[in-house]
């Protein structure tokens, strides 16, 4: 692998996948809505790494973003699908959620992302080979109170992903459920956990980049770690 | 010709076949296209991304636009005055004239004129970045699509690098299931990047001029796949022209070569390209295929059958006979 495009880019899963990447020697290009973190990183881990400031969940800023993208890159050989939302906090009911909360959740975990991927899977299916990675959650499988909307967004994409594997044998995609991990979006949702049950970023993106050895397409996958 | 005039679904697309040696042509639905292959034709599409090259611009305080010609590091652009696309680009205001050292602004950008071409005084050369485009621009587009484009609307469905100023059309349809299907059938399927110019611009000196120079990029093992090919097949005009350039030159550079009725073609055996008529440069390049009788009497059964043309039109797969 030698480079790769992730969203969420600036905090937690997608930061830690990153750097490791690009200590690997990996050209990255990062995205993520505009911050002082995402300036940060561009500092911290140099030239093999682009930052593109731009949200998610807007369709049209992901058909810039890959343009951007292939501009520094050339190939994309993995894209990260890292970038996500719970929805509005602290986490509601299902009935609680209007249709317009509801909407923008999926913006950001499912419609915007799939823009990103229409752009750079299509390049990845005439070169016959690479790989498209979704974060999902255990919360896509099973039924947890208040996490409804964030639960249909990753089921959906589960889903999605099965699919895009049928419909393109010569492109990988596949969705993992990394665990949960020691992050500000799980403090978000949960702020009483404790923190030492929970995985480190850095510990599950080693474990995300192990799994990519030797996974197949069309598969969900429930990351294992070591600690 | 009907224009289409917006992206049409691929289950209406139709495809005119103009066959080598025969004086007939053939009807059929574009998902018919891997039938007219054989294993061992190599396929060649053009991997350029299309750029949003329309940028809203201000020049001595009048609000116009400029169009990107080329790569946008390159700078050169044809600025256009007042108005928009919805009016036809020779019923356009001409800009202000303007020389080495005015500024022109984009956004909350100033950038220098470095360089007024001798073809045209619209066409100029200005300190521009990529980003300047990704950021302020819009598909180029013309005054028969009846509202704006999304820049996902002009893109084929396996772009890569930004460098096209407008869509690489012909490969607008090919998508992933059918590029499957031509591989299933023993097609090779192989890519360059060629910087698909502006097709149009209103301006008589320049618009004589088109295409203008183009930069293009055959990677090595495309020209392998090419060199060891039963049949080459373009996918559009703009692949002819950059496969054309590396047979008589280097496989990467920028290319002012023209390809008319008197051009030997040294490569490509058929192209798959839009409907094209007389008066067009894309249509004096299809006459390099097949002789302009024929193809006259090709675009009168077009006429007759309902097919239409430009960026979203039917497509013409034409096999070359010369």
């Amino acid at each position: 692998m030698q480079t790769a495009v992730i969203t969420g880019v600036s905090r937690g899963l997608g930061r830690a996948l990153a750097i490791t990447l690009i200590e690997q020697g990996v050209y990255v290009v990062g995205i993520a809505r505009p911050s002082a973190e995402l300036d940060a990183l561009a500092k911290q881990v140099g030239p093999r790494f682009t930052p593109i400031a731009a949200d998610v969940a807007d369709p049209e800023a992901m058909v810039r973003a890959a343009a951007r993208a292939f501009a520094a890159l050339r190939h994309v050989d993995l894209l990260v699908h890292n970038a996500s939302t719970l929805g509005p906090l602290p986490l509601q009911p299902a009935l609680d959620i209007t249709a317009q909360q509801l909407s923008r959740l999926f913006a950001v975990n499912v419609t915007g992302p799939h823009a990103l991927t229409r752009r750079i899977a299509g390049a990845m299916v005439l070169r016959g080979q690479g790989t498209v990675l979704a974060i999902s959650s255990d919360a896509a499988v099973k039924t947890y109170e208040e996490w409804g909307p964030y639960s249909a967004a990753k089921a959906a994409n589960d889903h999605l992903y099965r699919v895009l594997a049928a419909e393109n044998p010569a492109v990988q995609f596949i969705t993992v459920d990394p665990g949960e991990m020691d992050t500000a979006m799980h403090a978000a949702a949960l702020p009483h956990a404790d923190v030492l049950t929970l995985r480190r970023p850095d510990q599950v993106a080693q474990g995300l980049l192990t799994l990519l050895t030797h996974a197949q397409s069309g598969v969900r996958y429930v990351l294992e770690v070591t600690p | 010709m009907t224009a289409a005039v917006l992206p049409r679904s691929s289950l209406i697309q139709r495809l005119l076949v103009v066959h080598a040696g025969e004086d007939a042509v053939f009807d059929e639905p574009f998902a018919n296209l891997p039938q007219w292959f054989e294993p061992g034709d190599v396929l060649v599409v053009n991997d350029a991304a299309t750029l949003p090259a329309s940028v809203p611009m201000q020049l001595h305080g009048v609000p116009g636009e400029l169009r990107l010609v080329g790569a946008p590091e390159h700078g050169w652009v044809v600025l256009f005055g007042p108005g928009s696309w919805r009016q036809a680009t020779e019923d356009r205001a001409a800009p202000a004239y303007v020389a080495v050292g005015d500024v022109v602004e984009v956004a909350d950008r100033r950038l220098a004129v470095l360089e007024v071409s001798t073809i045209s005084p619209r066409l100029v050369r200005l300190a521009l970045t990529l980003d300047d485009v990704l950021v302020h621009g819009r598909p180029v587009q013309y005054s028969y699509v009846p509202r704006r484009l999304r820049l996902d609307e002009v893109q084929t469905p396996y772009s890569t690098r930004p460098w096209a100023t407008e869509m690489p059309s012909a490969g607008r349809v090919l998508t992933p299931h059918l590029l499957q299907s031509l591989r299933d059938r023993g097609v090779q399927v192989v890519s360059l990047t060629h910087g698909a110019g502006l097709s149009a611009t209103g301006d008589v000196d320049l618009d004589a001029s088109l295409p203008l120079p183009e930069r293009y990029e055959v990677p090595q093992a495309t020209w392998a796949a090419v060199s060891g090919a039963q049949r080459v097949v373009a996918v559009g005009t703009s692949v002819v022209r950059a496969l054309e350039s590396a047979v008589r030159g280097p496989l990467a550079g920028v290319t002012d070569l023209k390809i008319g009725p008197d051009t030997q073609l040294g490569v490509v055996d058929a192209l798959l390209s839009g409907m094209h008529e007389p008066g067009e440069s894309h249509f004096r390049m299809m006459a390099a295929f097949v002789d302009l009788d024929r193809l006259r009497r090709a675009v009168q059964h077009a006429e007759q059958e309902g097919y239409s043309n430009h960026e979203f039109g039917d497509s013409t797969l034409l096999f070359r006979d010369r």
